[in-house]
């Protein structure tokens, strides 16, 4: 297990008037070389979450553990553990400073002062895993990037520390259908080509049905479903009662299950929707033509 | 009404670097009281034709017509058709301007130099209309997208438009937020005559429309009812648009031998109503 997360309660602004119990008794664990969603309506403790894997909230009860080590307990060091593991804030691109890519990639090899040539190596490398060809956009200005460009330099800037794992802070939100599969698919193949472990935020379920390993439902700062995304979408009614934003194959799988109670809902793709509805349907004239036909 | 002739329109400079027109030979209309999702892949030309018809931008060739006044006649009747056509951005945060629910309401109001019982009765009812009354006096920054989006709508419908244009509005949104958002702007339209041109992404939210324009490499690709439009399944994959799912799963039906469903399937309650009959 990379984190192990147990018991985990955090007040946010605690001591004033706006103090928000945000995790109440949070555990989870976060397997190695795996894509993990935590899934979960606005407020649920998703960011908070997130922040208190990286030691940035101190929990206020219970531990926080990585590789089994209490993060919290010395002599655990906890600069290194930043370093080991990325992440990328919610709308990264606003939080992009330097004037070009190329400058703005190399900021953490160079703060890590290794040699230029071993920078600009990292640098080339991070570009070109996040789909931007390095002499192309080296020397471009940020601001001439479009929105979706900005979020991937931001995310080839992370990458540029050579972390073991990356935690995406609702990477997806905000982007246009295209801008939204691209980085889906980015997401994917940080995984099976550099074997990052991979943890991500999400309000919907659509957005990583298709790509998650392992699903976590947070609601009121707990977790309340966790599992494969099957698993989990098996649980749609609860899901859409959570205020959660299920994929448009759930949507009408569940739909149809008024007409037929007994009809599956964890389904992830058209395929597999058509062959469970079939199941249910009386059969078709030119099928039984066909049957009875000598 | 507002009439597009002809209009053909391309950004500053990209003339030289032989970049075609945002939007070539653009002609239609729209009509009072009308519901329209326009709909096309990034760089289809959605947001340019927005943006000509707020006269935000100005046709280089053909003209644009809202009520009777061209964009481009300049002078008073440009601020007639501002005021006529208000349009609603994709990220509200471009367009909240003011610190609080209320002012935002009533920033547009205040500026059209309305005596202020008149402002005070067109904010209570925007508080209203788009469920912002719990938030009226909330400051703007401590909303969530859906509730800015919201907010943005109700500070744009407070200046009394005629059309109310809504730029990808759903994007920023989750879905049951957005669904309500567009049923909210749809009653609108049927209650008070005013017309909708919803731009998106998304095919599974034409349904509902009373129309659909599809747009391709500047140009109107198709243009009728959702059914009608439906029905061009090649120019719509050819255009990177896919049929949506439903549609999709009532021909797979039709196709093993289902041939009494209807060819094109809009919405769930159309689907169950379809599979019932076979019942």
């Amino acid at each position: 297990m990379l984190f192990e997360v147990k018991d985990v309660y955090y007040t946010r602004m605690r001591g004033t008037p706006f103090a928000v119990e945000a995790l109440k008794g949070c555990s989870l664990t976060i397997p190695e070389g795996k894509i993990t969603a935590i899934v979960g309506p606005t407020q649920a403790g998703k960011s908070t979450l997130l922040l208190t894997l990286l030691g940035l909230f101190q929990p206020s009860r219970g531990s926080v553990l990585f590789r089994g080590q209490d993060i919290h307990q010395a002599p655990f060091d906890l600069e290194a553990l930043r370093l080991r593991v990325g992440i990328v804030f919610q709308s990264p691109e606003a939080q992009l400073f330097e004037e070009t890519v190329g400058k703005d990639v190399s900021f953490g090899p160079r703060r890590k002062k290794l040699a230029p040539a071993q920078s600009r190596h990292l640098v080339q490398e991070s570009l070109e895993a996040v789909g931007l060809p390095y002499e192309e956009f080296r020397t471009r200005y940020i601001a001439s990037l479009s929105g979706g460009q900005k979020r991937r330099v931001a995310i080839a800037g992370v990458l540029a520390l050579e972390p073991e794992a990356i935690l995406f802070d609702e990477p997806t939100a905000g982007l246009d259908p295209q801008g939204r599969q691209e980085l889906l698919a980015l997401l994917q193949r940080l995984k099976t080509e550099r074997r990052l472990t991979i943890v991500l935020t999400s309000s919907s379920l659509a957005d990583v049905a298709m790509l998650a390993d392992q699903v976590i439902v947070l609601h009121e700062g707990r977790v309340v479903l966790s599992g494969s995304p099957r698993t989990v979408l098996a649980h749609a009614e609860e899901l859409l009662a959570l205020d959660i934003t299920l994929p448009e194959i759930t949507q009408i799988a569940l739909g149809l299950r008024s007409l037929w109670p007994a009809l599956r809902c964890d389904v992830l793709t058209l395929d597999e929707l058509e062959e469970e509805l079939v199941r249910f349907l009386p059969h078709a004239a030119s099928q039984e033509t066909q049957l009875s036909s000598p | 009404m507002i009439e597009v002739n002809n209009v053909t329109f391309r950004y500053s400079g990209e003339a030289e670097e032989g970049i075609a027109p945002a939007l070539e030979e653009v002609t239609l209309r729209i009509d009072e009281g009308e519901t329209i999702a326009l709909i096309g892949h990034n760089g289809s030309g959605k947001s340019t034709l927005a943006r000509l018809l707020a006269a935000i931008v100005l046709p280089q060739r053909g003209s644009v017509i809202v009520d009777g006044l061209r964009t481009d006649a300049g002078g008073e009747s440009l601020w007639q058709i501002r005021q006529s056509v208000g349009l609603v951005f994709q990220n509200p945060d471009d367009q909240l301007v003011t610190n609080t629910v209320i002012d935002e309401i009533a920033f547009g109001p205040e500026n059209l130099g309305l005596p202020r019982f008149e402002i005070e009765e067109r904010v209570e009812e925007m508080l209203d209309l788009l469920d912002l009354r719990p938030y009226a006096r909330h400051a703007v920054s401590d909303l969530s997208q859906g509730q800015k989006q919201r907010l943005a709508v109700a500070g744009v419908l407070a200046m009394r438009p005629r059309y109310l244009i809504l730029d990808e509005p759903t994007t920023m949104i989750p879905g049951h937020t957005a669904e309500q958002l567009l049923e909210t702007v749809r009653r609108l339209a049927r209650e008070r005559g005013i017309s909708v041109l919803h731009i998106t992404h998304h095919m599974y939210e034409l349904a509902d429309f009373d129309r659909v324009i599809v747009m391709n490499r500047g140009r109107v690709l198709l243009d009728g009812t959702p059914a009608s439009v439906l029905r061009h399944r090649e120019e719509l994959e050819r255009a990177g648009l896919g049929l949506p799912l439903i549609t999709q799963l009532g021909q797979r039906l039709r196709a093993r031998g289902w041939s009494q469903l209807p060819e094109v399937i809009l919405t769930l309650d159309d689907l169950k109503a379809a599979l019932c009959s076979l019942k």
